[in-house]
């Protein structure tokens, strides 16, 4: 038990010294980007999601308001809004506030944008984690679990996602936590956490409302239960449900406040109103309202089911955006799910679990947008991921003694790992084909545009290359370094689950109970 | 009712929850006829309001066949048409006759509505045949009602609902003859197929189809001399329809196949098109399935289509189900297989934004889907137990969204794609000048029948290629009957260009008084007024 202790220990250390290497940034004194607001490629700055959401926690740190000033409009364009001449970010304020505590523990030590994006790392952190817990409780090994949270940070585009200051982490562990909070009996207690995560989701990003819906269902579900009595049938409701509108008040009256103090009204969110100014070089603003908002046009909602078709293409089978092509591991995810919900006394949770996967990929297929702007792999999927990613544990777990199943795996988490790695090293800034063959420049649409940046232009955004091996290693050969030890030590959790003696699922072979 | 420690509880008797849920089961079909009436009416009148219920092109069309047959110059059923099958038109001839009815569109209407209700009940029934469960049973109602392409299609004056309720209901009395082996249920099938087969030419498929299923399965178990009393049987009534139009065709118009290869059939128009560049499909069997397949999911979302699909391959692997069942349950797939078959043969044209340029035509066809889609959904769910709630909120999910976006492929069809033919302008200047004034309008129907609708006029103030002598006479002495003509100027394929273009005294006795991009308008000069006819003096001549 001791040296299982001591394994794990050691082992969660180097996953976080892995995570570490990979940080973004470049050497300078004082560090880049700390004080400069670069948003050149494979930078922390390089994309709008990151810099409007940074700007925001700036703003409220340095000036005690929730809007931007000439300097901060122009870092953030175009994912700003504007409301009677003042210009604040179009994102749900979550991530930025979470950023608040970090900011001023870096500002001082002259680290801000540094720490501040050390927050979205500690939850990538926590999120290995919660997937770990999630395995072992659908069944996985202790070795096998840890082995599926590790592949859902280095094999997915989870790792390239931690190294910004974007919603995505902080989704999945609001979405984890609530996940592992509607397993067993419903309490008063229980249910205000998950009411506080449910709030405190939507302000990190307003579609975890609907990702998180199968989970409220569910756990709503449980209040009312029925029981036989002879001739009668009892139906009774507990009425600490009340507990969840007690958990999500704070969050939500918190919420309301921020969009009155932005857009005047307490329900109206700057993310429904779209991008309706740019910010020019000088930092003023030019209203688009002519050019993209029809006043007689009926309002549209973010999902339409007309793009699905395309969505699902772009999402699960193109070499643009889908697993198939950026993380194919997470899909034998799928394997583990389905065994496990095989055993009766896990079936509800697999298929809740289930049906967050389902809903997060139903629901971005409908979305006009299903690439996720410039960015690496299915970004929008990454919640997904982690989900499905709880799901490896327990296929490894049944399978791992088998020669036809570990190969394609061994094979898969490989390439898988490779592709995430040259993402995290480089940029998150992919265009959709139809805006790269577009381009006055054309550029590739898939990770060959970031093989290009590392081999042909040497790029590499690791903070700790640039500072020490820059001048001794090429970028090329940091990242085969930095992917090699991850599948080593992947090689190693595998060789460790191979000897550990676990019999959680042996009991459920071919019983179906 | 107490409310003990943080619960709050309540007691039923078994026995009642047992006699609500008798209640239901006995009683669902019929609110579920009242609801989907409800329903209906309200879709319509909201489609009304709108002005949408008659973007289609067609549907005007439909309209004005309707109305011919019951008024204008020269009534009568021979006006019932070559091109388009007649039950559609037959269905309209007792309401058509009110200006309202005709207007409105509701004639036309009125039968989609009542083939959007049955279908969805034959939907219902031919689960419930199955043997699947309330939820599926239900679940298959909704997929099919809360889908906007068919509410929409139920509140116009097209034939595709006609079409999908009575072949629905042809395929469910072959699932009942299959399973029951009653001969009244085999009778009762053909009875269907034959007005299927009198509404699109995909009855004629399903037919064909059906037929092969019933020889095939009934000499695999009862060998060759009942296969042939029992196919004599069926084909005879479910044959009739077609035997019918052939004769009709024959008698009218001197050629059984002049539908087919008639001026106006479906086949010249594709020999246009193909001449133009446009007909993709034909001789490309992937590029007419891809187009087909696309159509379908528009129509049904893609989230069912593929639990539809889903849904198909657990049904015919399903042991435990009949091989009737499972063979009878292939006619649902005939709507697909008629329209990739006429897609790669060339005798239909669909096109789809993206793929076939920018512009859509057509597309409804991929409706006619939906309730096969629909049942297998209902099947999934029935099946698929653990995942049953999953998928129903999924659904309902999807169609949150897509009745809150209004996403309908055939209202884009019918407003901005090639199906839509804006002529307010040109029937509105007939309207505002020829309304209150007497004299004939010389239009060719086959060209311009949604100017005639749409002008407001009835239809007797209209001479077209339907109206015998009167015809005859305006196109040779286009003076003498007609004040206004309505053509597309040096256009040949445009009858009555073609026709008083050679008339030596036309371009003396006509003004172009309004050029539209659909048709102009020529008005007789007032010297000529003298001669002009202004009344129908031919009576019944011809």
């Amino acid at each position: 038990m001791i040296k299982k202790i001591l394994f794990v220990t050691l082992y969660a250390l180097i996953c976080i010294s892995l995570v570490a290497l990979a940080v973004k940034g470049q050497k300078e004194n004082p560090l880049h980007f700390q004080t400069v607001k670069d948003t050149s490629v494979g930078g922390p700055f390089e994309s709008s999601n990151n810099t409007s959401r940074y700007a925001l926690t700036e703003a409220i740190a340095e000036d005690k308001t929730f809007f931007f000033n000439n300097p901060r409009a122009r870092f953030a364009t175009p994912d700003v809004e504007e409301y009677n001449g003042k210009i604040f970010s179009i994102f749900t304020p979550g991530v930025s506030f979470l950023g608040l505590p970090f900011y001023f523990l870096g500002k001082t030590v002259g680290l801000p944008q540094l720490l501040t994006y050390s927050s979205t790392v500690l939850l990538a952190l926590i999120n290995v984690l919660l997937i770990i817990i999630l395995a072992r409780k659908f069944g996985g090994g202790t070795y096998t679990s840890i082995l599926a949270g590790f592949l859902f940070l280095f094999g997915t585009n989870a790792l390239t996602y931690a190294l910004t200051f974007t919603q995505h982490h902080a989704s999945i562990s609001l979405i984890l936590l609530a996940l592992l909070n509607v397993m067993g009996e419903r309490t008063l207690i229980k249910n205000i956490y998950l009411g506080v995560l449910y709030s405190a989701a939507l302000l990190v990003d307003l579609p975890n409302g609907i990702l998180m819906l199968p989970i409220i269902i569910y756990a709503l579900h449980k209040h009312l239960k029925t029981k036989s009595h002879y001739e009668n049938i009892k139906f009774t409701l507990k009425l600490n449900i009340i507990g969840l509108l007690i958990g999500a008040a704070p969050f939500l009256t918190l919420f309301g406040w921020y969009n009155y103090q932005t857009t005047g009204s307490y329900i109206k969110v700057a993310q429904m109103l779209g991008r309706r100014v740019d910010v020019l070089p000088s930092g003023e603003f030019v209203s688009r309202r002519q050019l993209t908002i029809n006043e007689d046009e009926p309002v549209r909602l973010p999902f339409n089911p007309r793009n699905q078709l395309s969505g699902l293409y772009i999402l699960l089978l193109s070499d643009e955006r889908s697993w198939i092509w950026y993380s194919p591991v997470v899909l034998l995810g799928i394997v583990g799910l389905i065994l496990t919900s095989k055993r009766s006394i896990k079936r509800s949770f697999v298929i809740i679990a289930s049906s967050v996967v389902l809903t997060t990929t139903i629901a971005y297929s409908m979305f006009g947008d299903p690439w996720g702007g410039w960015a690496f792999g299915p970004r929008y999927l990454i919640p997904a991921a982690a989900v499905l990613c709880s799901g490896i544990g327990i296929a490894l777990e049944r399978y791992k003694r088998k020669v036809w199943f570990i190969i394609p795996f061994m094979m898969l988490a490989m390439y898988s790992i490779g592709v995430n790695v040259l993402g995290a090293m480089t940029t998150t800034q992919i265009p959709p084909k139809v805006e790269a063959v577009n381009l006055p420049s054309p550029i590739p649409y898939t990770y060959e545009y970031n093989w290009e940046l590392m081999t042909e232009k040497n790029l590499n955004s690791s903070l700790f290359y640039n500072l020490y091996l820059s001048d001794k290693l090429s970028s090329r050969d940091f990242a085969l370094l930095y992917a090699s030890a991850a599948f080593g030590l992947v090689m190693i959790l595998y060789l460790a689950s191979i000897f550990e003696n676990h019999a959680s699922l042996k009991n459920t072979e071919g019983k179906g109970k | 009712m107490k409310t003990p420690s943080f619960t709050l509880s309540f007691t039923i008797q078994r026995s009642r929850l047992v006699a609500i849920h008798h209640w239901f089961e006995k009683h669902a079909a019929t609110l579920v006829l009242f609801l989907l009436t409800t329903f209906s009416t309200l879709g319509f009148i909201f489609y009304y309001l709108n002005g949408l219920g008659l973007a289609y092109n067609d549907a005007r069309s439909h309209l004005d066949i309707g109305r011919r047959v019951v008024e204008g110059l020269k009534p009568g059923l021979a006006q019932l048409g070559s091109v388009w099958l007649p039950l559609p038109h037959i269905l309209m001839a007792p309401t058509v006759w009110n200006d309202f009815m005709w207007h409105s569109g509701l004639a036309g209407a009125i039968q989609s509505m009542a083939s959007f209700v049955a279908t969805a009940l034959l939907i219902y029934a031919f689960l419930r045949k199955l043997g699947i469960g309330m939820l599926g049973r239900l679940l298959a109602v909704a997929v099919f009602t809360a889908n906007l392409n068919i509410l929409y299609l139920q509140s116009t004056a097209m034939t595709e609902l006609l079409l999908t309720a009575t072949m629905l209901a042809g395929v469910y009395q072959l699932l009942v003859w299959f399973t029951e082996e009653r001969i009244q249920n085999l009778i009762s099938a053909g009875l269907w197929i034959m007005l299927s087969s009198l509404v699109r030419y995909e009855g004629w498929f399903l037919l064909f189809f059906a037929s092969l299923l019933v020889i095939f399965y009934t000499w695999r178990k009862k060998g060759y001399k009942v296969t042939e009393g029992t196919y004599i049987l069926f084909a005879t009534l479910a044959g009739l329809g077609i035997a019918l139009w052939l004769l009709w065709n024959a008698l009218i118009f001197k050629d059984p196949f002049y539908f087919s290869f008639g001026p106006y059939s479906a086949r010249a128009q594709q020999e246009q098109l193909e001449q133009a560049g446009v007909l993709a499909t034909k001789g490309d069997l992937f590029l007419s399935l891809k187009i087909y397949l696309l159509a379908l999911v528009y129509n049904s979302y893609a989230f069912n289509a593929f639990l539809g699909l889903l849904g198909a391959i657990l049904f015919w692997t399903d042991k435990k189900l009949k091989t009737g069942v499972k063979v009878v349950s292939l006619l649902l797939l005939a709507p697909l297989l008629f329209n990739i078959l006429a897609l790669y043969l060339g005798h239909s044209v669909l096109f789809i934004q993206g793929v076939s340029g920018n512009t859509w035509f057509n597309v409804r066809y991929g409706a006619m889907m939906v309730p096969s889609i629909a049942i297998f959904m209902g099947y999934l769910v029935h099946r698929l137990k653990d995942l049953r709630w999953v998928l129903i909120g999924l659904f309902a999910f999807v169609t949150f969204f897509a009745l809150a976006n209004g996403d309908a492929v055939t209202i884009d069809d019918a407003r901005v794609g090639s199906s839509q033919k804006n002529v307010s302008e040109v029937s509105g200047y007939l309207n505002s000048h020829a309304k209150d004034e007497k004299g004939f309008i010389l239009i060719s129907a086959a060209s311009h029948d949604a100017i005639i609708f749409s002008s407001g006029l009835p239809m007797k103030r209209f001479i077209h290629e339907g109206t015998g002598a009167y015809w005859e006479s305006a196109t040779t002495s286009p003076d003498r009957w007609a004040r206004w003509i309505v053509a597309r100027t040096h256009d040949d394929n445009d009858l009555t260009w073609k026709a008083v273009s050679k008339v030596p005294t036309f371009f003396e006795a006509y003004t172009l008084v309004a050029k539209y991009p659909f048709a102009d308008v020529y008005e007789l000069n007032p010297e000529f007024f003298g001669n002009l006819i202004k009344e129908p003096v031919l009576g019944k001549l011809k």
